[in-house]
C-alpha cells in the first residue's frame, strides 16, 4: 500500500507535474521575476532604513521620520516599480528560449508594458508617467503584454516578413533593423488599445485576478502551496522552484502592497506574501526540516542518524536542507514524509493566526533566504522582536512533530548498523 | 578530470561536490568538481572546459532543457545525479563516483 502511494507519488505526480512547470512561458515568467529578486531585496531593505527597529523618541528613528522622503527614494525606483524589470527580464527569457536576440525581445516587452500606462503632463515638471503601475500591483500586466510582445515578434520572424539586411552588415546592426517590423506592430497595437480605444489594462486585469488574490492569502490558501510543495520535494523535487513558477507572481502582489502600505505607515494588509512561507514555515528548509535536523545532530542512538545530523545542521542553519532530503533519505521514505508535510502545515496554521489576530507583525521585507530563522524572521517584519519568539516557537512544534518519527527512524538505522556488525 | 554539478541556486550542491572531491582523490582520481545554479552554469562553460555536467535530482525534470542547451559544447558528458547518490554522505558519494567513472569510460 505504502510502496504504491510512493511510486505514484514519485511517477504520477510529481515528475509530470514538474515537467509542466518547464512549459515555455511559465519558466520565462518564472526566469524574469527570479531576475528582479535581487532588486527587491536591496529595494526594500531601505524600508528598515526609514523605520528603523528601534523606540520612536531615539534620534536614529527622528532623523528618520524627518528624511523620509529621500531615504526612500532608492526603494521607489527599484522595488516601488518592480514590473518593469520584471518585463525586460520575461521579454529576454522568452526571445532566448525561442533563441531569438534576447535584448530586442527584451526591449519590446518594455515598450508594450509601458504603453498600457497614460503619460500625463504635470504643471512645471513636464511630461510624467504615474508609477503605480509599474509596481507589484502592474506584474499581471506585465506578464500579458511581455508575452505578447515576443509571441507577436516570433510569429513575424517566421512568416518572414521582416526588413532582412545583405551579408556585408554588421550582425548587431542587422538585429536591430530586423526588430523595426514588431517594434512597429507592437507599438501600433498598444496605440490602438490603450490610446485609442481607452483600454484600461489594469483596471480590468485587476478585477480579473482580484479573487485569485484575495484567496491566495487566506489560511486555505497559504495550506495550497505548502501542501503541493512538500509533496514536490518527497519525490525529490525543488517544490518551490517548481510551485514558485505559478505562484510567484500573486505572492509578489502581495509583498508589494504590504511594502507600500509599509511606506505608508498604514497597516499592512496581506499576511502571506513569500517571506511569510520562508520565515514561519520553511524553517531550516522547506518541510520545516530544523526540527528533524537538531534530533539527529543531538538525540541520535545511530551513528549514521548522528553524522547525517551533525552534516546538515550547519547548512540547516541557513535554510539549506538537500543533505538532509537526500541522505536520510526524506525523498520516498513513507515514515519521513509524514512529519515533512504534517510539520509545515501546522506551522502554516499556527503562524497564519498569529498574524491574523495581530500577535506578531505582518512580513514586508524580502530578506535573503539563506539567513538563520530568527534573524530572517525579524528582518521580514521590518523588526519585530516577536517574530522571533513566533520563529524559535515554530521550530519547537516542528521538533515535537518530527520527534516520533524521528525515533522510529533512529531505531530502523540502530538495528541496520547492529546487524552489520553482528555479519 | 573536471566536473559540473547543476542544481537550483548553486548552494546546496557545494557540500556534495567537496565530498566527491575527497573521496575521488582517495580512490586515485583527480576530480575538480564546481557546483553553479541553473541561471550560471552556461556562462561557466563557455569560459571553462568541462568534462562531466551532472544534474541534481531535485531539478531532474529540466534536465531535458539543461541537456538541450549543452548540445554546443562538444565531448561534454551531461547526466543525472541519481537522488539515492546526493547528499554529502560517504557512502553515498562512493557510490556516485563509482556511477561517474561508468559514464566516463
Amino acid at each position: 500500500m505504502m510502496e504504491k502511494i510512493m511510486l505514484w507519488l514519485d511517477e504520477k505526480f510529481s515528475t509530470p507535474m514538474a515537467k509542466l512547470a518547464e512549459q515555455r512561458h511559465l519558466r520565462a515568467v518564472r526566469d524574469g521575476i527570479v531576475a528582479t529578486l535581487p532588486i527587491i531585496i536591496v529595494g526594500s531593505f531601505f524600508l528598515i532604513i526609514a523605520f528603523p527597529p528601534v523606540p520612536a523618541d531615539t534620534a536614529i528613528a527622528l532623523w528618520a521620520a524627518e528624511n523620509i522622503v529621500t531615504i526612500l527614494l532608492p526603494y521607489r525606483l527599484t522595488m516601488y516599480i518592480m514590473s518593469l524589470y520584471a518585463a525586460w527580464g520575461i521579454g529576454y527569457s522568452l526571445s532566448k528560449s525561442y533563441d531569438m536576440d534576447g535584448v530586442s525581445g527584451a526591449n519590446l516587452a518594455v515598450v508594450a508594458f509601458l504603453m498600457t500606462m497614460v503619460p500625463k503632463v504635470a504643471e512645471g515638471i513636464g511630461w510624467v508617467l504615474p508609477m503605480a503601475n509599474m509596481g507589484g500591483a502592474g506584474m499581471f500586466v506585465a506578464i500579458i503584454t511581455s508575452i505578447l510582445a515576443v509571441e507577436l515578434m516570433r510569429i513575424i520572424y517566421k512568416s518572414n516578413f521582416k526588413i532582412t539586411m545583405p551579408e556585408q552588415v554588421p550582425a548587431s546592426v542587422a538585429r536591430s533593423f530586423e526588430a523595426l517590423t514588431p517594434t512597429a506592430v507592437v507599438v501600433v497595437l498598444m496605440t490602438l488599445i490603450t490610446f485609442i480605444f481607452g483600454f484600461d489594462w489594469h483596471g480590468f486585469i485587476a478585477k480579473v485576478m482580484a479573487p485569485l488574490v484575495t484567496t491566495s492569502d487566506t489560511l486555505f490558501g497559504v495550506l495550497v502551496p505548502v501542501i503541493l510543495i512538500t509533496l514536490f520535494w518527497s519525490a525529490g523535487i525543488h517544490g518551490v522552484s517548481v510551485v514558485g513558477s505559478v505562484a510567484r507572481p500573486i505572492w509578489t502582489v502581495l509583498l508589494d502592497a504590504n511594502t507600500k502600505a509599509a511606506a505608508e505607515g498604514i497597516a499592512l494588509p496581506h499576511i502571506a506574501p513569500e517571506p511569510f512561507y520562508q520565515w514561519f514555515i520553511w524553517i531550516g528548509g522547506a518541510g520545516s526540516t530544523i526540527g528533524l535536523v537538531l534530533l539527529m545532530a543531538f538525540a541520535s542512538k545511530s551513528v549514521y542518524s548522528k553524522s547525517l545530523g551533525r552534516t546538515a545542521l550547519a547548512p540547516g542553519l541557513f535554510n539549506i536542507n538537500e543533505p538532509l532530503i537526500f541522505g536520510a533519505p526524506i525523498v520516498l521514505n513513507p515514515i519521513l514524509i509524514i512529519p515533512f508535510i504534517l510539520a509545515p502545515v501546522v506551522l502554516a496554521i499556527v503562524s497564519y493566526t498569529a498574524m491574523a489576530l495581530e500577535l506578531v507583525a505582518r512580513p514586508f521585507i524580502l530578506a535573503p533566504w539563506t539567513l538563520p530563522g530568527p534573524i530572517g524572521a525579524f528582518v521580514a517584519t521590518g523588526g519585530d522582536w516577536r517574530a522571533i519568539v513566533l520563529n524559535i516557537i515554530c521550530i519547537f512544534i516542528a521538533m515535537v512533530i518530527y520527534y516520533p518519527f524521528f525515533r522510529i527512524y533512529d531505531n530502523k538505522q540502530l538495528a541496520l548498523e547492529k546487524e552489520e556488525v553482528t555479519l | 578530470m573536471k566536473i559540473m554539478f547543476v542544481c537550483a541556486g548553486g548552494m546546496s550542491t557545494t557540500m556534495t561536490a567537496k565530498k566527491l572531491e575527497e573521496v575521488s582523490k582517495k580512490n586515485g582520481v583527480e576530480m575538480t568538481v564546481n557546483a553553479f545554479g541553473t541561471s550560471g552554469y552556461l556562462r561557466q562553460l563557455e569560459t571553462e572546459h568541462y568534462d562531466v555536467l551532472l544534474v541534481a535530482p531535485q531539478i531532474r525534470h529540466r534536465f531535458d532543457v539543461i541537456k538541450d542547451s549543452c548540445a554546443k559544447f562538444e565531448g561534454l558528458i551531461v547526466e543525472k545525479i541519481p537522488p539515492n547518490m546526493y547528499a554529502p554522505m560517504e557512502p553515498m558519494v562512493k557510490k556516485l563516483f563509482d556511477y561517474i567513472m561508468e559514464k566516463v569510460k
